[in-house]
C-alpha cells in the first residue's frame, strides 16, 4: 500500500500539532508489521525563484510542493495553472493507493479536489486537527472578545470576524462542499467530532488519536521531594497556546516559605509579536527570586520526553479549545502530570487518560492557585498520585491498525 | 451616491473641503465651495475676503451640524504689478494647501472694475453655486453679499421668484432637465422655446414655502431636443407666471449621454423624493433614458474574447450560462459545486465576464480554478460592461446545449444532480417555456418561489412581488412544480433555440433588473406557461455585488426607473393583473 501523507509544513520547519501527528503516523505506518506501507510525505515550501519545478524533492520520501495563498477566505493556494498541471502530472506518475490529508493550509484546499479528480480510484483521508472549515477565526473558535465560541453562524461570524456577511457565507459553502470530498473524515479527539457534526450533521467522522511518540524507559517515576517545583512548557510559543497566562498566574503564586517555582519554557517562538509585547516583559519580572521563569529554546520533537523529565508538572494554559494537544501525550508517556485548560480537547483527555489536573481556561487566579498548590507541603503525593493512576494511553500498534483499516476500507 | 454628488471633483474624500466654482475677472477672482478649515483667510495665505456660510448638504454628509458654516466665499483682489493669472494660481495654492482641491480651471469674465464682485458673485449665486439643493438658501446667500459688499445694491431681504436648484444639458440628445422651484403652475420658456405642460411635473416643497412662503412648489423640466446645445453656453430660462415673469440665465450643467448607466447616474442622483420619481420619468426623462438604451449597441463577440478551456467528450446537455461581475472568486464555489455532480459531464459552463476593467485577470483565475477541477468551459470576455440582459443574451449564444440554465454567480443549485428533472418538465410538455426555481436564502427560509405583480401607491409603479419570501419551506406547493406568472432569472431554465428565437432577454433595462419578468410576460404572449420548480431548488447568497452597482439611494431609483420601463411595456397587455390575480 502506498500512501501519501499530507501536510501543511515539513515538521522539521513548523512543529505544529498536525505537522507532528502527520510525521509521526507516516514513521508509525512505515514501521508497521501488519501491512506493508510505503510513506510519501508531501508538505508545502516557498516558491523558489531559482526553480521552475512545483514539486520537489527534499529526501528520498519527502516532497515538497509550492503552496502558498490566492484566496485567504478559502485557503486556496497560489498554484498557477500551469503549476497545476505539474502536480497533477507527478500525482499521476506514480499514483498513491491512499492520499491522507492532515489540515488544508499551506498545500492549499484546492489540492484535494485535484486529488479527487485525478486520483479517483484512491482512498481520500482528511485528518481534522482544529475547526477550520466553520471558524474563519483561524480555527480556534475564539471570539475576537477573547470569549470562547460556541456556535458559528452567519451574523456571529460577521460581527466577529469584522467581514462581510457574504464572505462568511461563500466561505461556510464552499467549506460544507470541501468536507464531502475525503473518502473519511478522521478527528483525533470526540470533541472535535462533536462540533463537526454540530456544524454539518452529515459529516461522519471517526475517531482516532494521533499516534503517541514512541516509548522509551519510563524508569524514572520518582517524586521530586525538594522544595522547588518546575512547570514546563512545550510548544509553540503563540498567543492561542497562553503561555503568557501561565506567567501571569506565576507571578501572582503565594508560595509557601522557603519553595521555589521555576517555570521552564521550551518551544520556537513563531510569533514576535507576541514574544515581545506578552512574554518578554512578564520573564523579566520573573528572573529573580522564588518564582522563576527561563526560557530553554526550540527542542527536537525527539527530545521530548528526556526535556520532560527535567520538570515536574507540564502545563497546558491554551486559551481556545484545542483538539488533541500532542504535549499533552508527550507528557503522560514521560511520566508527567499535567495541568490544562478545562475545555475541549484538553479535558476530554483528561477525562480519557487521568493523570493531570483541569484549571479554568484563561483566568489567572485560578492558575495561580494551582501553582501554588503545585508547591505546597505534601505536593509530592498528589505528583505520585497523578502519574500511578492513569488509564492506559493508545497504542502505536493500534493507531496503525485503525488507519490501514480506513486506506483499507471499501464505501 | 448623495456624497459622492456633493463631493464631485474632490481629490479625495479625506480632504477638509472642496473648490467648487472659481471665476476671474481682470482684476478679481472669486472661489467658491465648503471647507471644514476654521481660519481661511489667513490660512490661503493671501488678502482675500472670506465669508463662511451654511452647507447642510455638506454638513449631513460629512456627520457635522448643518449650522456649521462650512460653506466659503472668497474674493481676492490683485495688486497693480500682479496679473489675474497668477492671482488665481495663488488662491488655487493656498486652497490646495488647505486641502481644498477640485476644479482646476474657472471661467472668464470681463467685467469693469466698479461692481465686478458683485456681478460675478451675483452671476454665481444665481447660476451655478444653488446647486445641491440650495435654492431655499437664497435669502441667506443675499444677506451674505450685502455683508461683503455694503456698498452694493443688493437687497439682502427680497425673497425669490423662481430658484433653479440644477441644470443639466445633454449632450447627444439636446435634452435640458432643469429643476428648482417656483411660483406653482407657471410656465416655463427656455431660450425662446416654451415647454409643454405635460413636461413639467410640480411637487410640493415643504422647505420652499417655509423659506419664501405658499404658492411656491418645486418642478422638474424636461425641455426635450434642443437643436444644438453645444452652441451656447449660457441658456436663458423664462417663467411666466401670474405675478411676475422672472427669467434667469444659467449655465448648465453639460454631460455626455452616450453611456445610458452614466446619464442614469446622474438623473438618479436629482434631489427628488422616490415617490416624485415617477413624475420625473414621466416628464420626458423616462423617454429619454430608454431611448439612450436602445441606442446603445449590444455586444459583440470580439475574436480572442472567446475561449474553449475544456471541451466536453460528448455534447452538453445543459449549458449553465453564469454572468460575473464584481466578485469573481465565487466561481471557486460554483465549480466545486459543479464539479461534485453526477452531470458534470452534461454541462458547459459558459462564464461571461461583464466586467471587463475589474475583471482583467479572471482568464488566469478561470485557468487556476478549470485546472483543479477540468469542466467544460466557456469563457467570453466582453469589451464593456452592458448589464446583466446583455451578458445571459451573449452567454446564450454561445450555448452548446439545446437546454441553457441561466444561473447568477452567487446562487448555487442544492442539488446539481437533480438539474435533469428541471429538464425533463421542458421535454415532457412543449407549453413551457420557463422553468423558474425554488430559491432559498442563505438563512434556509424561501427567498423566491415564483413572481407576481403589485402596484405599489405610495411609489406609483408596478413591482415584482415574491409571495413566498421569509416563508419556511413547508409554505411551499406540495407539486414538484406550478404555475407562476413569472420568475427570476437567477436560476432560470430555457429551451436554447426558443430563447435565442424570442429575442432572449430585453436589454431595454438599466443595468439589471426587471428583465426576467419581462421575458417571462414575453413566453406568456407566446403562449408559453411559466413554472416554479422544486427540482432546481437552491441557495441564493442574493446581492453579493449589488453593493458594486451603486448606493442603496441610486438602486432604489434603478429599480423605480426599471419597474416605470416594465409597466410602460407590460401593464396594458391582456392578462397582466389577470394573472397576478390568478395566482393570489
Amino acid at each position: 500500500m502506498k500512501v501519501l501523507m499530507v501536510s501543511p509544513h515539513s515538521v522539521s520547519d513548523v512543529r505544529g500539532g498536525a505537522e507532528i501527528a502527520a510525521s509521526r503516523l507516516a514513521q508509525a505506518l512505515r514501521a508497521s508489521q501488519e501491512v506493508p506501507v510505503e510513506v510519501i510525505e508531501l508538505f508545502s515550501v516557498s516558491r523558489d525563484p531559482s526553480s521552475l519545478r512545483t514539486v520537489t524533492a527534499q529526501s528520498p520520501t519527502e516532497y515538497g510542493v509550492v503552496g502558498g495563498q490566492s484566496d485567504s477566505l478559502r485557503f486556496i493556494s497560489s498554484r498557477t495553472a500551469w503549476e497545476n498541471r505539474e502536480l497533477e502530472a507527478w500525482l499521476r506518475d506514480e499514483p498513491p493507493d491512499v492520499v491522507h490529508f492532515h489540515h488544508f493550509v499551506g498545500v492549499g484546499s484546492d489540492l484535494l479536489p485535484l486529488v479527487k479528480r485525478v486520483l479517483p480510484n484512491a482512498r481520500t483521508a482528511f485528518t481534522a486537527h482544529e475547526m477550520l472549515s466553520f471558524c474563519g477565526k483561524d480555527g480556534k473558535m475564539v471570539k475576537s472578545s477573547g470569549e470562547l465560541c460556541v456556535q458559528a453562524s452567519t451574523p456571529a461570524c460577521t460581527r466577529c470576524l469584522g467581514v462581510a456577511s457574504v464572505d462568511v457565507m461563500m466561505r461556510d459553502h464552499y467549506f460544507r462542499n470541501w468536507m464531502k470530498l475525503p473518502d473519511h473524515v478522521i478527528t483525533p479527539s470526540q470533541f472535535l467530532a462533536d462540533r463537526l457534526t454540530s456544524w454539518d450533521p452529515e459529516i461522519n467522522p471517526i475517531v482516532i488519536p494521533n499516534v503517541p511518540p514512541p516509548s522509551s524507559n519510563n524508569s524514572d517515576v520518582q517524586a521530586n521531594t525538594t522544595t522547588t517545583v518546575r512547570v514546563g512548557f512545550f510548544g509553540q510559543i503563540i498567543q492561542p497556546k497562553g503561555l503568557h497566562v501561565l506567567l501571569e498566574a506565576a507571578k501572582r503564586a503565594l508560595l509557601p516559605e522557603g519553595a521555589k517555582l521555576e517555570i521552564l519554557i521550551f518551544g520556537t517562538q513563531p510569533d514576535p509579536h507576541y514574544w515581545e509585547t506578552e512574554i518578554e516583559p512578564r520573564m523579566k519580572s520573573l528572573k529573580k527570586g522564588r518564582i522563576r521563569a527561563r526560557y530553554e529554546g526550540p527542542y527536537q520533537p525527539a527530545d521530548v520526553e528526556s526535556l520532560m523529565k527535567l520538570v515536574d508538572w507540564v502545563a497546558v494554559p491554551s486559551i481556545w479549545w484545542e483538539n488533541a494537544p500532542t504535549v499533552i501525550i508527550e507528557a503522560m508517556k514521560a511520566q508527567r502530570p499535567v495541568l490544562v485548560g478545562d475545555v475541549g480537547g484538553m479535558r476530554e483527555m483528561l477525562d480519557t487518560y487521568g493523570g493531570g489536573i483541569c484549571v479554568p481556561i484563561g483566568s489567572i487566579p485560578h492558575w495561580a492557585v494551582a501553582l501554588t498548590q503545585l508547591v505546597l507541603p505534601g505536593h509530592e503525593r498528589s505528583w505520585a498520585t497523578l502519574t500511578s493512576n492513569k488509564h492506559p494511553l493508545p497504542s502505536i500498534s493500534g493507531i496503525v491498525e485503525r488507519h490501514i483499516g480506513v486506506y483499507g476500507a471499501r464505501l | 451616491m448623495k456624497l459622492q454628488g456633493m463631493l464631485r471633483g474632490s481629490q479625495s474624500h479625506e480632504q477638509p473641503g472642496n473648490l467648487e466654482y472659481l471665476w476671474e475677472s481682470s482684476s478679481i477672482v472669486v472661489a467658491c465651495g465648503w471647507s471644514t478649515a476654521g481660519e481661511l483667510e489667513a490660512a490661503v495665505g493671501i488678502d482675500a475676503q472670506v465669508s463662511r456660510y451654511e452647507r447642510p448638504d455638506v454638513s449631513i454628509a460629512l456627520g457635522s451640524s448643518p449650522l456649521e458654516r462650512v460653506g466659503f466665499l472668497l474674493v481676492a483682489k490683485s495688486n497693480p504689478n500682479e496679473t489675474i493669472e497668477s492671482l488665481r494660481d495663488s488662491v488655487q495654492k493656498g486652497l490646495l494647501a488647505q486641502g481644498i482641491g477640485g476644479i482646476s480651471a474657472g471661467k472668464n469674465h470681463f467685467f469693469d472694475e466698479a461692481g465686478i464682485a458683485v456681478e460675478l458673485l451675483r452671476e454665481a449665486l444665481e447660476s451655478q453655486i444653488i446647486a445641491e439643493g440650495q435654492g431655499p438658501r437664497r435669502p441667506q446667500l443675499r444677506r451674505l453679499l450685502a455683508d461683503l459688499f455694503p456698498q452694493s445694491d443688493v437687497d439682502p431681504t427680497r425673497p425669490g421668484d423662481l430658484w433653479i436648484d440644477y441644470a443639466i444639458s445633454f449632450e447627444v440628445t439636446g435634452t435640458l432637465v432643469i429643476g428648482g422651484w417656483g411660483p406653482r403652475d407657471a410656465a416655463f420658456v427656455v431660450d425662446g422655446e416654451r415647454i409643454p405642460q405635460d413636461c413639467v411635473y410640480w411637487f410640493p416643497r415643504p422647505d420652499v414655502v417655509s423659506t419664501v412662503g405658499s404658492g411656491f412648489a418645486g418642478f422638474v423640466a424636461v425641455h426635450s431636443g434642443r437643436e444644438d446645445s453645444t452652441k451656447s453656453q449660457a441658456t436663458t430660462f423664462l417663467l411666466e407666471a401670474s405675478s411676475a415673469d422672472t427669467a434667469v440665465t444659467f449655465v448648465p450643467e453639460r454631460m455626455s449621454d452616450k453611456a445610458p448607466v452614466q446619464v442614469g447616474r446622474r438623473i438618479f442622483d436629482i434631489p427628488l423624493h422616490s415617490r416624485h420619481f415617477q413624475g420625473l420619468l414621466d416628464a420626458g426623462v423616462g423617454s429619454m433614458l430608454t431611448g439612450l438604451i436602445s441606442a446603445e449597441g449590444k455586444a459583440k463577440i470580439e475574436p480572442g474574447s472567446f475561449i474553449t478551456l475544456d471541451s466536453a467528450g460528448e455534447e452538453p446537455l445543459i449549458s449553465v450560462v453564469i454572468p460575473l461581475y464584481g466578485r469573481f472568486d465565487l466561481l471557486w464555489n460554483q465549480f466545486a459545486s459543479w464539479a461534485g455532480s453526477t452531470h458534470r459531464d452534461k454541462i458547459q459552463l459558459v462564464l461571461v465576464n461583464d466586467d471587463p476593467i475589474r475583471g482583467a485577470g479572471v482568464l488566469d483565475l478561470v485557468e487556476q480554478i478549470n485546472s483543479i477541477f477540468s469542466l467544460p468551459v466557456t469563457y467570453v470576455e466582453k469589451t464593456e460592461n452592458t448589464g446583466f440582459a446583455d451578458t445571459c443574451n451573449t452567454g446564450a449564444q454561445c450555448a452548446r446545449a439545446p437546454f441553457t440554465l441561466f444561473l447568477n454567480s452567487d446562487a448555487f443549485l442544492t442539488n446539481p444532480d437533480t438539474v435533469t428533472a428541471a429538464v425533463d418538465i421542458l421535454r415532457n410538455d412543449d407549453s413551457i417555456g420557463v422553468v423558474g426555481a425554488v430559491i432559498f436564502g442563505p438563512d434556509g427560509q424561501v427567498s423566491h418561489s415564483g413572481m407576481d405583480v403589485v402596484y405599489l401607491s405610495t411609489r406609483s409603479s408596478w413591482f415584482n412581488y415574491h409571495p413566498q419570501a421569509g416563508l419556511n419551506q413547508d409554505s411551499l406547493p406540495s407539486e414538484q412544480f406550478w404555475s407562476s406568472p413569472a420568475v427570476t432569472g437567477a436560476v432560470m431554465l430555457v429551451r436554447t433555440e426558443q430563447f435565442l428565437d424570442l429575442g432572449g432577454l430585453s436589454t431595454d433595462y438599466l443595468i439589471g433588473d426587471y428583465e426576467d419578468s419581462d421575458l417571462c410576460w414575453k413566453y406568456r404572449e407566446s403562449g408559453f406557461d411559466i413554472v416554479v420548480s422544486k427540482a432546481l431548488a437552491s441557495v441564493h447568497m442574493e446581492r453579493t455585488s449589488i453593493s458594486l452597482i451603486g448606493s442603496e439611494s441610486f438602486r432604489e431609483r434603478l429599480s423605480l426607473f426599471n419597474s416605470w420601463i416594465h409597466a410602460q411595456k407590460w401593464s396594458e397587455k391582456r392578462g397582466f393583473v389577470k394573472a397576478s390575480e390568478d395566482s393570489r
